[in-house]
């Protein structure tokens, strides 16, 4: 049962960066980004390149693959997402799905379809009482709690946090307040880019670096996403977590294979039952 | 050379297919389907099955159709309360589980090992060695009265109900007829093409298994779609049987280029899909075709 | 904004959404320290030319000019940064943020550095507000109608602007609060901040002004004193229902 729970957290905290980079995007864009998924899968090839191609240490590949990742952010969105901004919303979510899937050829056209490794010694797993829990896990146990409550303080106390909030808001009163769009925008992508490309490093640490690693995650990171409501990026992490812990303890019943399954049955019930979100205060708009 | 024509063209007419279902659901309704290869994959699990249980090939393609028909409609019921950017994820949802319990119950779908010895309708009416250009005619014949089928409907009230929709679905509430009740009727008429086209697939091939389905077949639609532009069947046709074409018949390439392997290729070609679906979408996002619809509607035209 | 209150000029100018024009030709200027408060009936164009003059709506053509600069070309921040301040007639807060962030959101974009400190505004703000000094922390969107009302003209006035436009400052307040947001919006402009006023309330607004503008169908109608405006009988049956 503890294990169990262990599990879900860590399956959770997997989630969480992703689904607060996806919440972030579309609280400021109002745009649901599709290509999230393989944004993930790019993070974590290009930090191989530098763990195992180029031989750093899987630390620093991790910083430099991250930031490069966070600018390759930007210039797609200034490519294929900035003319397409006063479009409709579907309009905006066929082009992502165009970016999804031009980016995972170029990973296969490059890489191949064979899964491939991080560069790390092999450690013991921890015993806390009948409790495992792996290397893979501490790492990733530290790393999203580090960088969500980097990116809690930035948003909470910050000039750029409240830069954002005010545009997610209400952009056009932030716009007479002096704050520049296409700023807070590039911020954006720079910040989700950021995090997704680390928990693409967390992902290939977990379980393995393959083209298709990004497109499972893309249904869980909605979900998670939805739970917290979609606008509201502090709940996102509440959502993944709840859903990490969630399909952790449905294995009891269902086969491992299935978590999808259980992931889309939770994210029907709640299309249902509370569309805006299971977590929190309900944005305000009225 | 000619059994390579026969090939090719065959795999674009059904490719024609789902790109005129998706034209129906997103050009005509506005409603993203994601789901695409999903929908498609059930079509031809529940046609392939059925005639390996010596159902006759046609009663089970119209099984398949109906099957996929009323799961779509379900689909479209589960974001009654939402706006389109959900539909699209709960249809991807829809499609990544229904490949997942595909591939898992071997006891029903005999999973990874695949389906084998599917027979083809007519098949014993085609001389010796002419099934595939028999089977070619099936496919090109069933994309005729699709598109015909779709062409009146576009003209139709129900096309015009449906555009209308589209463009402004608060007007269609306040004129008291039900935007849910449209969406599930579009999403359950492109079902029953999705499944039309599956189990031609699966007649195709013979022999289908959980691989044969990816996004590729979405990817094609969504192309087909904007190149044509939306709400256009006879764009989508010309872009199918053209653009489609060109990028299937391209995998002939990996017999002349040195250094290519299918898989190489295959990626290109889907790199060239992405792109060009974000440069048409910035640079042409009308595609090259015109929506048909009655006079009376041509006023209240869009360019979304 | 820092330095002798700005003039604002609109020459020609035609604006609207969606290529279709709903301002023809409108011309009109407010002298440095001068009120000019518009009215007319609703649907006329008032809140347009407001986003126009502001910044969120470019024209599509004609000029706008503040402080004798023209700043057709700037967009809303820009304009903000010169000292323009604005505060629309519908959610004129953001919602999911205290009134404090509210007002530092006010202040910290567009006061110049050398000028005085966050705190220092923060101070004088409430001093014209005494009433939100203990809802600071409170989450603006839960606020009462008329203190949403004030939070918005507080977070406008934080920067210390030299041009104040308002599009319907008086909307849902009590009559008393009204009264007492002019007696505010009085005292703002007697420290020499030029103000660019929209206003249903005609007796209350153009009470308050200098200047009348009446706006109908995207014409200016009239331009005439204040004073003019709101007593002419003949121009109160025409335009302004005869109330
Ligand atoms: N965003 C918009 N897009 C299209 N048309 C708009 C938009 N905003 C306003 N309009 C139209 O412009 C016209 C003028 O609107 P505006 O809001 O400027 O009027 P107003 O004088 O401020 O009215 P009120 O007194 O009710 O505030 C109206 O006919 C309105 O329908
Ligand atoms: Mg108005």
């Amino acid at each position: 049962m503890g294990q169990l729970l262990v599990n879900g957290i860590v399956a959770g905290l997997l989630l969480a960066l992703p689904a607060l980079a996806l919440s972030l995007t579309f609280s400021v864009l109002r745009f649901a980004n599709y290509a999230i998924g393989s944004y993930l899968t790019c993070g974590a090839y290009l930090v191989y390149i530098g763990n195992v191609v180029l031989g750093m240490p899987l630390w620093l590949a991790a910083g430099a693959g991250a930031i490069l990742f966070a600018v390759l952010a930007v210039a797609i969105d200034w490519l294929a997402y900035r003319p397409l901004r006063d479009r409709s919303g579907v309009t905006l979510l066929v082009a992502s799905m165009g970016v999804a899937i031009a980016l995972e050829n170029v990973i296969r056209f490059f890489a191949g379809n064979s899964p491939r490794a991080y560069d790390v010694a092999v450690a013991r797993p921890i015993r806390l009482g009948d409790v495992r829990l792996n290397h893979e896990q501490l790492t990733i146990l530290m790393v999203v709690i580090v960088a969500l409550a980097v990116v809690w303080i930035v948003f909470r106390f910050t000039r750029l946090g409240r830069m954002m909030r005010a545009v997610a808001d209400n952009p056009d009163l932030a716009a007479v307040r002096g704050i520049t769009r296409s700023r807070v925008v590039a911020c954006v992508w720079l910040i989700s880019g950021i995090l997704v490309a680390l928990s693409g490093v967390l992902v290939g640490l977990d379980a393995n670096i393959e083209p298709q690693m990004g497109w499972t995650y893309l249904l869980p990171v909605f979900t998670a996403t939805i739970l917290g409501g979609i606008a509201n990026p502090m709940a996102a992490v509440a959502g993944a977590l709840t859903l990490g812990i969630a399909e952790e303890f449905a294995t009891l019943v269902m086969p491992v294979h299935y978590r999808m399954i259980v992931t889309f049955l939770v994210m029907v019930a709640l299309l249902l039952l509370r569309p805006w979100g299971l977590f929190g205060t309900r944005w305000v708009t009225k | 050379m000619t059994a390579y024509l026969i090939a090719t063209l065959t795999v674009v007419a059904i490719a024609a297919l789902v790109g005129l279902a998706l034209n129906l659901q997103w050009g005509m309704g506005g409603l993203v389907n994601f789901g695409l290869f999903g929908f498609y994959m059930l079509g031809a699990y529940i046609a392939g099955l059925l005639t390996v249980q010596g159902a006759p090939p046609l009663v089970a393609l119209a099984v398949a159709m109906i099957g996929v028909a009323a799961l779509s409609a379900v689909s479209a019921l589960i974001s009654v309360r939402l706006s389109e950017d959900y539909l699209a994820i709960v249809t991807l949802g829809f499609a990544e589980c229904l490949r997942l319990v595909i591939s898992y119950e071997g006891w029903l779908t005999r999973g990874m090992l695949g389906v084998t010895g599917i027979e083809r309708p007519f098949q014993n009416l085609w001389p010796r060695g002419f099934a595939d250009i028999g089977f070619l005619a099936i496919a090109l014949f069933a994309v005729l009265i699709v598109y015909a089928t779709l062409q009146g409907l576009a003209r139709s009230p129900f096309g015009r109900l449906v555009r209308a929709t589209r463009d402004d679905p608060g007007v269609v509430e306040a004129l008291g007829k039900s935007v849910l009740n449209v969406r599930v009727r579009v999403f359950a008429v492109g079902g029953a093409i999705l499944g039309l086209a599956g189990g031609l697939h699966a007649f195709y091939y013979t022999y289908i298994d959980p691989t044969q389905f990816g996004p590729i077949i979405t990817a094609y639609a969504f192309m087909a779609v904007v190149v044509g532009g939306r709400g256009s069947n006879r764009g989508v046709l010309v872009s199918a049987f053209t653009l489609i074409f060109l990028l299937e018949g391209s995998r002939f390439l990996v017999d002349y280029v040195h250094g290519l392997g299918a898989s190489e290729l295959a990626a290109i070609r889907l790199f060239i899909v992405g792109v060009g679906l974000v440069v048409l979408l910035i640079f042409k996002p009308d595609g090259f075709g015109r929506e048909p619809r009655s006079t009376l509607a041509a006023k209240s035209s869009s360019s979304l | 904004m820092n330095g002798p209150a700005a003039g604002l000029e609109l020459r020609d100018v035609v604006a609207g959404y969606g290529g279709q024009p709903i301002l023809h030709s409108i011309s009109f200027s407010v002298q440095p320290g001068e009120r000019l408060v518009v009215v007319g009936p609703n649907g006329s164009g008032k809140s347009t030319l407001m986003k126009t003059v502001v910044g969120l709506l470019r024209p599509m053509s004609g000029a706008v000019r503040l402080g004798g600069a023209d700043v057709t070309a700037l967009g809303a921040p820009a304009r903000a940064a010169l000292g323009l301040a604005y505060i629309p007639q519908e959610t004129n807060i953001f919602r999911n943020m205290t009134v404090l962030e509210n007002l530092h959101v006010g202040y910290e974009f567009v006061a110049p550095s050398k000028g005085p400190t966050f705190s220092e505004r923060l101070e004088a703000v409430l001093g014209l507000f005494p009433e939100i000094r203990v809802k600071l922390r409170s989450t603006a969107g839960h606020l009462s109608g008329g203190q949403r009302q004030m939070v918005a003209m507080a977070a406008a006035l934080m920067p210390k602007p030299t041009v104040l436009a308002l599009d319907e400052p008086s909307a849902g307040l009590s009559p008393r609060n009204a009264g007492l947001l002019f007696e505010v919006i009085g005292r703002v402009a007697a420290s020499g901040v030029t103000m660019l006023i929209v206003e249903q309330n005609t007796q209350l607004g153009l009470g308050a002004a200098d200047q009348g503008i009446v706006l109908v169908n995207g014409h200016v109608r009239l331009a005439a004193p204040a004073m003019t405006v709101r007593t002419d009988p003949e121009i109160r049956r025409l335009y302004l229902g005869g109330v």
